[in-house]
């Protein structure tokens, strides 16, 4: 026999009332929490996959829709940019290294870039198993993809044509799984690896090109890409993440791009920053929402605390008879509050986890760490402590206070 | 061991009440007779410390009960002084064993794990140790409040019209068990009460 277990006592007597305090306060921390931790995953994705790019080239539109389709690879893409351009402005001496993208096929819904060795590099993507593409129709698929689509070296498939799954296919030959990456927790796991070429080549033999005959070769030295005058005259890219050589290149580069040329160049961490302005307009009514089911609990756990102390006075008097001191007194009330919000809080916090975990299997690509236990929620958690006091101190007082002379001559 | 002098208290300016000169033995039962209201439960809770006497003094086996601390008050209380009410008035949130150890944490006295069996023995409701207290009859209530308030072996037991809304044979058995529990822990019996059936078991006697 103690305080404490005095006080849960007189919290399990009463289940309904305490299960509704328990409830909300529980319900209301799970939104806050779940907050905080979406936002938190949100951001790190963000930075993880953002890192390294300073700069996406493409073709005119709007810039965020540039960099969701260039680096989240989840809209679709502005459109095409000549490839003979973007190598010219590759040249530019802003620019330390430069990876083109090519976008516009999938397979199964999971999307074929088209790129360099260097966008694997980027990430700092590493083979699970073969090796990288070298010759055009190789592929190198994402560990989530090879996981989803049971994908083993040497398998072969015919991408389609779109974004969609129920995209039309392209009747070329098909693609060979030349290698498979391991897990990054970045973009790179549901995303298929290709050369530039191999796209060009899928494309190239629907549109039947008669001449076939040799060209001279051209190479690309930022690329590491070598080819012939035809391609580099005619064929097409969706965009290229640059890294700049200096930060003068932030000031220059874009300005010189959006102004002279056909292309448009939009900051990653600038639309990133704006896509959570936009978002965080309803972060916000969330986190208020949470924090007002929050302080409803704590008027709940008031209200069923003072409720209480009226059937209790008596019992309070006979405890006060048997030797209470009004101290115990105060602190069985002030427990019982406590015990309710830390409970609360502490399932708030679990379920918060475990709705985290559940979207986590349904939302591929993204990978929350589940039970990564952040600073902000201890906040949290010590913030329900404070308002379960706040919420137990009154009735404690007034416990504190009770007349055990006048309750008992009454009763 | 019980003995008041210039006993005095006032609820307001207008009403003072003052007490007789007391004194009980050790071990001698006593009662406080009188018609409803003319202070037999004023007077009890002076005795008992759940009062502070506007003047005056209580002395309990040496212990003079306005020297002490509110605290000290109440730890004295917890140890030296057991109660029983006319209603049994059990911690409902809690079954009928933990009423009766709730009073030997509060009374500073744990661990006394052979006396709450013994006594719960003694007293014929063993059977209902766990169970919740609105599931026990209002006589068995009031059975676990004696036991409750023997526990701690106190120097005196207070009664505050322990028998009025009993009838005839509980009223005869809740005495009888009083008596005894408070023999057998050696403690002093005082009781409040207008109920005429008990005078003729006390002899120590104080009208109001």
């Amino acid at each position: 026999m103690n305080i404490p277990y005095l006080s849960l006592r007189s919290i399990l007597a009463k289940p309904l009332s305490s299960f509704l305090s328990w409830l909300l306060l529980a319900f209301g921390v799970t939104v806050v929490v779940l907050i905080l931790l979406v936002s938190r995953e949100l951001e790190n994705e963000i930075s993880k996959n953002t890192k390294g790019v300073d700069l996406v080239i493409g073709a005119k539109g709007s810039p965020l829709q540039l960099i969701l389709a260039n680096i989240f690879h989840v809209d679709f893409p502005t459109g095409n940019i000549n490839l003979m351009e973007a190598a010219e402005v590759s040249h530019s001496r802003y620019i330390s290294e430069v990876i083109p993208l090519s976008l516009g096929d999938s397979y199964a819904g999971y999307r074929i870039v088209g790129t360099t060795d260097a966008y694997a590099a980027l990430y700092g993507a590493e083979l699970s198993a073969g090796g990288w593409f070298e010759h055009p129709m190789q592929v190198v698929v994402g560990a989530l993809v090879a996981e989803k689509l049971k994908l083993q070296l040497g398998d072969t498939f015919e991408s389609q044509h779109g974004l969609s799954e129920d995209g039309e296919a392209h009747e070329s030959e098909p693609f060979v799984v030349a290698g498979v990456m391991s897990p990054s927790n970045t973009v790179l796991d549901k995303l298929i690896l290709t050369g530039v070429a191999s796209i060009w080549q899928v494309h190239d033999h629907e549109e039947e090109h008669e001449s076939h005959e040799k060209d001279s070769l051209i190479t690309i030295d930022h690329w590491g890409l070598t080819v012939t005058r035809e391609q580099y005259e005619e064929e097409q890219i969706t965009s290229l993440l640059v890294k700049y050589r200096s930060p003068m290149g932030a000031v220059m580069l874009p300005r010189a791009i959006n102004g002279e040329s056909s292309m448009q160049a939009a900051s990653p961490a600038f639309e990133a920053a704006r896509l959570f302005n936009i978002i965080g307009v309803g972060i916000q009514v969330l986190n208020i929402l949470g924090v007002m089911i929050i302080a409803i609990s704590a008027i709940s756990v008031f209200i069923a605390l003072l409720n209480s102390l009226k059937d209790r006075k008596y019992d309070i008097a006979i405890m006060r008879s048997m030797g209470a001191t009004r101290r115990q007194i105060l602190l069985h009330i002030l427990f019982e509050g406590l015990m309710i919000t830390f409970v609360g809080a502490i399932s708030g916090l679990l379920i918060a986890h475990g709705v985290l975990y559940a979207m986590a299997s349904s939302l591929e690509g993204i990978n929350p760490r589940t039970f990564y236990f952040i600073n902000e929620e201890w906040i949290v958690l010590f913030g329900c402590l404070i308002i379960g006091l706040l919420a137990a101190v009154i009735p404690a007082v007034l416990a504190y206070k009770t007349d055990i002379s006048e309750t008992l001559a009454k009763g | 061991m019980l003995v008041t002098k210039n006993l005095k208290f006032a609820y307001d300016e207008e009403a003072l009440l003052s007490f007789p000169d007391w004194e009980v033995a050790a071990g001698d039962h006593a009662l406080i007779l009188g018609p409803s209201g003319c202070g037999k439960t004023t007077l009890l809770h002076l005795l008992s410390g759940l009062l502070r006497p506007t003047s005056g003094s209580v002395v309990i086996e040496g212990t003079h009960l306005e020297t002490l601390s509110s605290s000290a008050l109440d730890r004295y209380r917890g140890q030296h002084i057991g109660f029983v009410f006319q209603k049994p008035h059990l911690i409902g949130a809690l079954t009928v064993e933990e009423n009766i150890r709730l009073a030997t944490f509060f009374g500073h006295k744990p661990k006394r794990n052979k006396e709450i069996g013994q006594v719960l023995e003694d007293l014929q409701i063993h059977d209902l140790a766990h169970r919740k207290v609105f599931e026990v009859s209002q006589g068995q209530a009031q059975r676990v409040a004696i036991a409750r308030s023997v526990i701690n072996q106190p120097a005196v037991i207070f009664g505050d019209e322990p028998t009025a809304s009993l009838d005839d044979e509980s009223c005869t058995a809740v005495i009888r068990l009083l008596k005894s529990q408070a023999e057998a822990c050696k403690a002093t019996l005082i009781i409040a009460t207008h109920d005429h059936r008990v005078k003729s078991e006390f002899p120590n006697q104080l009208t109001l």
